[in-house]
């Protein structure tokens, strides 16, 4: 039987009204509520944390690894000839010959790390980046693989790791949920049970928001005057808390009664946070929200929104990007030169405009960025200019948050297509990140179904050499 | 030595009595200093690097069952067997491994070791795997130890007891059994139970609990004013008897067995029929069928021999039964098909198991459950019965209303054979003058005109071609002139214009190319599709048929005609040979289905010849549900619709070695997943053969003039003697439309196909609905840490649990039926168990052991167990009767308590579990909805029927959205709400609506801002409280009695005085509001008042 959570109580009953009288005044502060009612109160990390929020760059379609981060000059010398390692069916399984990357790589930083000509602002930022080369994913299909990079296993239903995050972690700022998508227009393959909470309560369901109003659903009052919903939480809250008084064990009541204050300052916080006009233009700028492309702006816009919320203590913001015209987020299957050059513009001077602007404010210690596609690309053509799917071998990168900047991990075969080195997997980069955060992967479990379930099932290694 | 499990032991003691390699072992070999140095120089660090991580006796977790820390341990080997086989280092798996060679797991997973350490490895094992490490093998401590008899000894498996009623000390409190257990509790605790509820918080309590819906104002008035001593009982009898109890109860078990409506994945395709198995579940629990007869028709409702039908007898419910197993989820191109049946089935096991029995067999699918007395045994016995039984839409129209006219179908159609044939003659005589009318046609200008500018020969062209106004100018000038039925004159021009047309009917190409030609006298050519190989049983009788459809004793003659009840001019569609198993004979209204059984596919395609309408082939691969049309199992599903033969060839280079069915589908639109259904068509057929050859056509017009041969044809087939040839021919004709039987211009069809039309239209439409059939009966191997590709040799026999007796199940058939009986058998501690506390919970808010699906270790244990053990066996007693417990539960003195607690209770027992009080309940996620549609007065009372399309409007684009159903769900009640899992209705989720995914016994009851967020802001609400606000102005004149009336409707009672004063404060205020800014509307203030009603957290709470 659970012990009797006398403070709480004892609390309660000194403030000889219950929390409900207290709401009615209605001008408590954050740090009281804290640790008191929410479910999404801080908690305790296992071990002291490196990191306090993460910021989840979800390039959804499978960036080409060898045409971002894992140069492969083999694969110009044999340009145009078939394969000849062994080739794994693909999905659509029209294969063609080895296909050279259409963009050159330069050595960025003090580090060197060669980044392709699609990401020169993210060059710009090398030395601050874990960049692994020997990332492999557990599905060769686009649902499958991202319900793994999200919840560790390939079917739907599972908890994600921003839900994982919310529940063993809370949240710092009780008036801002504690899982938050900024979504780009496109939910990856797969749904929203990519991001969902599966068996977790429903306290850690995300939060979906975008970057034009209404910013999240049901976030905007209806009432036709402003001060009007004001007046009408006041009288629910007297009436409620009337009532109160008759059932004052009624625990849950209580809780109740505060989410409706919860909620008329997250009603305030969420439009204010994720309100974008107030950053000045040199902010702007720097996450390219003067360039000429529009999905440019709108993914700067979408960081810009993910700073402001992990500044304010938000837990976890999933960034997803969206349609580019004609190519399909980065499922190049064919016009591979074009799709990749489009998505990489959107998204690569937004992105190094968050690492620097995180730097300049001190934040980019205590937050983790990871960028990481469901699974890359093949090394070989689809048909004539495109890439199929690669689950065994692509790139992905972390900064931040107590990774080690400046380094690269693990490596593919001379052509980019299997991992061979320090081969890592989904589990491995869920444990590593709950690391940072302070989190024991195996020792964060939810009592579901006559097991104790992890995010990382039975598996999971911690890699000292991708932290700092 | 450890008793891994009994498999493992007949491995291991087979391997040391047979293997070789265990006299070698035996013998104690002095090693040489050099043998010694190799070993720990180039062998030992490595493995202690790469390996020892997952293979030594102290590693975390062992993997695959190999150690390799010793030499006693490899030489045991793993779960595949030999890793190491000294002196043979090719033939060892663990060197295939360690070069990563394709096909074989790479070993070590992090990283390939070095082409030196691999050689090394090489020579190591080909010198006789000299190996110094001789300690021996300790327990294996990461294999639990499973001891069944142990096992077993868990409380939930024992029987149940027939305990006495506790002696209490306040009898008079005690109405029943029930509450002697919880008082006795109470009592030796010294605390008293809270006093009585008030008759207001009682009634809205039960009327929740029961419904789902609170009581009307009028419902509770009359139960105030019944003041008769069992006037409470009375509302008890009302809201059991109420259609709304089913809705209420239904939702519980859809939770249980993760109901849901789509495949989840990249399109979240929308499963055909699902709403059925919901709407048998209300039925089944408004009809309270014993819960043994409901496990019944879940196992096995197919197979029953005395099914349950509905009250006019029409409908078999128990049919319906099993129409959850495959609600699961699904790919639309899983890259393994048998990866993907073993993950479907994994789903449906765990479904079952803890939603019946309350225990996790799913657990057991890896290895021996690690807590409870469950075998890998048991888990690859139900998945044996799954692969013996397949997945079936059943036509739910009882037989006996299919077949009740059949009599007078028969009759009916041969008379309308008949006339048909009669009709046809006015064609079939003049084939000749058709032959000369499209001759004269095609030579004209105009013809020629038309066809070189090539518009009748792209066949593949959408829309396909049609002739030109100007051909059909010469069609309807020829045919008067000619004295011809213009429609067929029509047909003919087509037929020899247009490619896609002729094309379509080889059997007629030499009446092309009379027409062609000059003479009439055929080259006796006539090219048919070419011959198929069958690489399944073709012997039909073999064959596994579902529904009436397929019975051969429904044809008189070896040729019959396929009727068109819907098409007058064409009344008949073509002619069947019915030697070859056919459907849609009398009507597509008697539905049905033929599968083959199962067989192995071999890599080369899957032959078969089928002609029908509306109907579908497929080739069933593991079980595989097509779920929509994915880039590699598209090609498992073909579409038949066109009368003539088409043969199917469906390629199986992805899956040789799979054990595979072919279906063949009379209405297959009805197991279509992408396609919105059609409605059903009266006049589907289907035929199949798989005779290599068809009849050859050839020699019927061999040197014969082609109108002599039709004619004759026509002759043979009025007199019943067709040949099979004729009757392709003659199909043909009249499918081609070059002749025709038409109501519209014979009176005496016309009068016998309206006699035909009206007996048909007696059967009923098919109501089709998701279930199992019979399939090809097997034992599945155990797969060996879970894993499909490594497979037991022996075949695990199916059997019901071991823990219960491991009865065997009957070889012949899967065994669902015997499999249902062991469920509900008095020796099965379990079910009942589970039923009674599952009900328990859902009465008092907290189950007696509060792990709704899980009474094993891992699960809570019994608040109450004397008192779980009574209900169960006053359950049986009972006849099962869910209804009965029910009542009993909320009669009981206990539920009638009010929700105070006693001051100690709340300190000692902060939980209730000890029920001291009846808890504080929130009302659930769509209770809440259904209680906002209650009081605004737009609750949509109406039963059943197909889902309503969700709202999804505030949900992000995603692939396979789909368009938004109404904001207000059409004011329907929840229940029926569509489950989309990739787009859940997110009102109802935020609220704490399960995933429809994982199977949920309790749900969590969550309290979060984001609910307030949607209580508060959403458009559902604002529309709703607009409602309200519009139905109180006009139907009450008077504020007071407006608020009053509010309370009554939300709360269940009448407002106090202060909030009546508090409602007008309310009124005031705003309307002060209003008009500072601008005019005040009564409805705008109004509504405001209504919404705040709805916020109260006395809406949402039961007290």
């Amino acid at each position: 039987m659970k012990p009797y959570d006398t403070s709480r109580r004892d609390f309660l009953k000194n403030s000889s009204m219950g929390f409900g009288m207290l709401a009615a005044s209605s001008l408590f502060q954050k740090d009281l509520t804290a640790g008191l009612l929410s479910p999404l109160a801080p908690k305790a990390p296992h071990f002291a944390p490196k990191a306090k929020s993460v910021i989840f760059l979800y390039m959804d379609g499978g960036v080409s690894q060898v045409d971002s981060f894992d140069p492969k000059p083999q694969l110009a010398k044999e340009n145009g000839q078939q394969p000849k390692f062994k080739v794994d069916a693909t999905v659509f399984n029209n294969n063609g010959g080895l296909l050279k990357s259409p963009w050159e790589f330069k050595r960025y930083g003090e580090s060197g790390i060669p980044v392709s000509d699609l990401f020169p602002h993210i060059g710009s930022c090398a030395d601050d980046l874990c960049v692994i080369r020997s990332m492999t994913a557990l599905s060769p299909n686009h649902p499958n693989a991202n319900y793994a990079m999200h919840c560790g296993h390939v079917l739907a239903g599972r908890p994600s790791m921003g839900s994982w995050f919310s529940y063993g972690l809370g949240n710092f700022n009780q008036n801002l949920p504690s899982y938050v998508v900024v979504n780009g227009g496109l939910m990856p393959p797969g749904g929203m049970q990519t991001f969902g909470n599966g068996f977790l309560p429903a306290n850690h369901q995300p939060s979906i928001v975008v970057p034009r109003h209404p910013v999240m659903n049901n976030i905007d009052p209806r009432e036709p005057v402003s001060e009007l919903q004001r007046k009408k939480l006041d009288y629910l809250n007297s009436i409620d808390t009337e009532f109160f008084k008759k059932y004052h064990h009624a625990d849950e009541v209580e809780t109740a009664i505060e989410n409706y204050e919860l909620a008329y300052r997250m009603q305030m916080e969420v439009p204010e946070v994720t309100d974008i006009s107030k950053e000045t233009e040199a902010t702007k700028r720097l996450y390219g929200m003067d360039s000429p492309f529009e999905k440019t702006r709108q993914y700067g816009s979408q960081c810009l929104i993910a700073r402001r919320l992990v500044e304010q203590g938000v837990r976890f913001v999933e960034l997803t990007v969206s349609g580019i015209g004609g190519a399909d987020r980065w499922d190049q299957h064919g016009n591979l030169k074009a799709g990749h050059e489009k998505n990489a513009f959107a998204v690569d001077q937004p992105i190094a405009g968050l690492i620097k602007d995180l730097k300049a404010r001190g934040l980019l210690d205590s937050t983790l960025l990871v960028f990481t596609g469901e699974f890359g690309r093949t090394p070989f053509a689809q048909g004539t200019n495109g890439r199929d799917h690669n689950p065994q071998g692509f790139s992905m990168w972390m900064a931040g948050g107590g990774v080690k900047g400046g380094t690269v991990y693990g490596a593919t075969d001379e052509y980019g297509y299997r991992a061979v080195e320090n081969i890592m997997d989904v589990h491995d980069l869920h444990a590593n990140m709950m690391h940072l955060m302070g989190i024991d992967h195996k020792e964060l479990t939810y009592r579901f179904s006559g097991r104790d379930v992890r995010l990382t099932d039975v598996h999971g290694h911690i890699i000292p050499d991708i932290l700092a | 030595m450890p008793i891994v499990s009994s498999m493992h032991l007949r491995f291991v003691t087979a391997f040391l009595i047979c293997s070789p390699l265990a006299l070698l072992a035996s013998e104690s070999v002095e090693l040489t200093s050099e043998q010694v140095s190799f070993f720990e120089t180039n062998i030992r660090p490595v493995l202690s690097e790469s390996c020892y991580e997952c293979h030594a006796e102290d590693s975390e977790k062992l993997k695959g069952g190999l150690l390799l820390d010793s030499k006693a341990g490899w030489m045991r080997g793993g779960d595949t067997g030999q890793a190491i086989v000294p002196g043979d280092a090719e033939n060892s798996l663990l060197i295939h491994m360690i070069r990563h060679e394709p096909g074989y797991k790479a070993m070590p997973l992090k990283s390939k070791l070095s082409d030196v350490q691999i050689s090394n490895f090489v020579t190591w094992i080909n010198e006789g795997a000299f190996d110094p490490r001789d300690q021996a093998v300790g327990e294996l401590k990461n294999v639990d130890y499973f001891n069944l008899e142990e096992r077993k000894q868990w409380w939930s498996f024992q029987p149940i007891v027939a305990h006495e009623v506790p002696e209490i000390n306040d009898s008079d409190w005690s109405r029943n059994a029930y509450d002697n257990f919880i008082l006795a509790a109470l009592e030796s605790k010294e605390w008293e139970p809270t006093p009585e509820a008030t008759k207001q918080a009682l009634l809205r309590r039960l009327s929740f609990d029961l419904i789902g819906l609170a009581p009307t104002p009028e419902e509770m008035q009359a139960f105030l004013e019944d003041n008769s001593p069992d006037a409470y009982e009375k509302q008890v009898d009302r809201l059991l008897a109420s259609p709304h109890f089913g809705e209420k109860w239904a939702r519980h078990w859809m939770d249980a067995v993760r109901y849901g409506e789509s495949k989840s994945f990249e399109f979240d395709y929308v499963m055909p029929h699902a709403h059925q198995y919901r709407n048998y579940l209300i039925q089944m629990f408004n009809q309270d069928v014993p819960y043994d007869d409901f496990i019944r028709e879940s196992f096995a409702g197919d197979l029953l021999e005395n099914p349950r039908y509905d009250e006019t007898g029409t409908i078999n419910q128990s049919v319906k039964g099993p129409g959850f197993l495959y609600l699961t989820d699904g790919q639309h191109g899983p890259p393994d098909l048998h990866e993907d049946e073993a993950r479907i089935f994994s789903g449906i096991i765990d479904a079952t198991s803890k939603a019946y029995l309350g225990i996790t067999i799913a657990c057991a699918r890896c290895h021996d459950h690690k807590f409870d007395a469950i075998t890998t045994g048991d888990y690859y016995s139900w998945y044996g019965m799954l692969r013996s039984s397949r997945l079936d839409v059943s036509n739910a129209v009882a037989e006996t209303k299919q077949l009740v006219p059949e009599s007078k179908l028969r009759n009916g159609k041969s008379a309308v054979y008949d006339a048909a044939m009669e009709d046809a003659g006015r064609d079939a005589t003049r084939i000749a003058d058709y032959l000369a009318a499209t001759r004269r046609i095609a030579a004209h200008d105009e013809y020629l005109a038309y066809t070189k500018s090539g518009a009748n020969k792209q066949a593949r062209k959408k829309p396909a071609p049609k002739l030109s106004d100007k051909v059909l100018a010469l069609v309807e000038l020829e045919s008067t002139s000619a004295k011809l039925d213009k429609a067929v004159l029509r047909s003919w021009v087509e037929y020899f214009a247009l490619k896609h047309v002729h094309s379509k009917w080889p059997q007629l190409d030499v009446v092309r190319q009379s027409i062609a030609g000059s003479g009439e006298v055929a080259p006796g050519r006539g090219k048919h599709l070419a011959p198929i190989k069958t690489v399944y049983p073709a012997d039909l009788s073999q064959w596994i048929q579902t529904g009436l459809a397929f019975r051969e004793e429904q044809t008189t003659t070896e040729q019959d005609i396929i009727l068109s009840v819907k098409d007058n001019k064409r009344v008949v569609q073509t002619i069947v040979d019915a030697s070859q198993p056919t459907a849609g004979l009398y009507s597509g209204r008697i539905s049905g289905s033929l599968r083959s059984p199962d067989f192995i596919l071999d890599g080369t395609p899957v032959e078969l010849y089928a002609r029908g309408r509306n109907a579908r082939v497929n080739l069933i691969v593991r079980n595989y549900e097509q779920a929509g049309f994915g880039p590699t199992t598209k090609i498992l599903s073909v579409a038949v619709n066109g009368s003539n033969w088409q043969r199917i060839s469906i390629q199986t280079k992805l899956w040789p070695g799979q054990p595979a069915y072919l279906e063949v589908l009379q209405d297959g639109e009805t197991r279509r997943l992408k396609a919105p259904l059609r409605s059903q068509a009266d006049d589907s057929f289907v035929s199949i053969s798989t005779d290599p050859n068809l009849p050859n056509t050839a020699k019927l017009w061999s040197g014969k003039p082609v109108a002599s041969v039709i004619r004759q044809a026509w002759d043979n087939a009025r007199r019943r003697s067709m040949s099979p040839e004729e009757a392709e021919v003659l199909g043909a004709m009249f499918e081609a439309g070059l002749i025709r039987a038409g109501s519209d211009r014979s009176e005496q069809l016309n009068s016998l196909m309206a006699r035909y039309r009206e007996v048909h239209n007696e059967i009923p439409e098919p109501v089709y609905t998701r279930s199992l059939t019979e399939g090809t009966a097997q034992n599945e191997p155990i797969y060996i840490r879970g894993s499909h590709q490594n497979l037991s040799k022996e075949l695990n026999p199916r059997r019901f649990l071991d823990a219960l007796g491991g009865d065997l199940l009957p070889e012949a058939n899967s065994g669902r039926l015997e499999f249902a009986e062991h469920m509900v058998s008095e020796s099965n501690p379990l079910v009942a168990r589970t039923m009674v506390n599952r009900i328990w919970h859902h009465v008092f808010g907290r189950g007696i052991v509060s792990s709704i699906e899980d009474l094993g270790e891992l699960g809570s244990l019994p608040s109450h167990p004397e008192l779980l053990d009574y209900l169960a066996k006053d359950f049986m007693a009972n006849d099962w009767s869910v209804k009965t417990m029910i009542r009993k539960m909320v009669t009981s003195s206990t539920y009638r308590m009010s929700t105070v607690p006693a001051s100690e209770a709340l300190a000692m027992d902060p939980d209730n579990i000890y029920l001291q009080r009846m808890p504080v309940k929130r009302l659930e996620a769509e209770q809440i909805r259904d209680h906002v549609l209650f009081v605004s007065n737009q609750l949509n009372r109406e039963l059943y029927g197909p889902s309503v399309v969700a709202y999804t409007g505030d949900l992000p684009s995603a692939r396979g959205k789909g368009k938004s159903g109404p904001i207000d769900g059409e004011s329907r009640r929840s229940i029926y709400t569509q489950l989309r899992r990739n787009f859940m209705p997110s009102f109802l989720r935020i609220l704490g609506m399960p995933n429809s995914i994982e199977p949920i016994g309790a749900r969590n009851v969550t309290n979060v801002p984001a609910q307030s967020l949607a209580l508060m802001n959403s458009e559902f609400m604002r529309k709703q409280s607009k409602a309200w606000a519009e139905y109180l102005l006009e139907s009450e004149t008077d504020d007071v009695a407006r608020i009053n009336h509010m309370h009554q409707v939300a709360l269940s009672r009448p407002a106090e005085e202060n909030e009546v004063t508090w409602a007008r404060d309310l009124v005031r205020d705003i309307s002060e509001l209003y008009q500072e800014n601008g005019e005040v509307d009564q409805l705008a203030v109004w509504q405001e008042l209504c919404h705040v009603m709805m916020n109260r957290k006395e809406f949402i709470y039961l007290f």
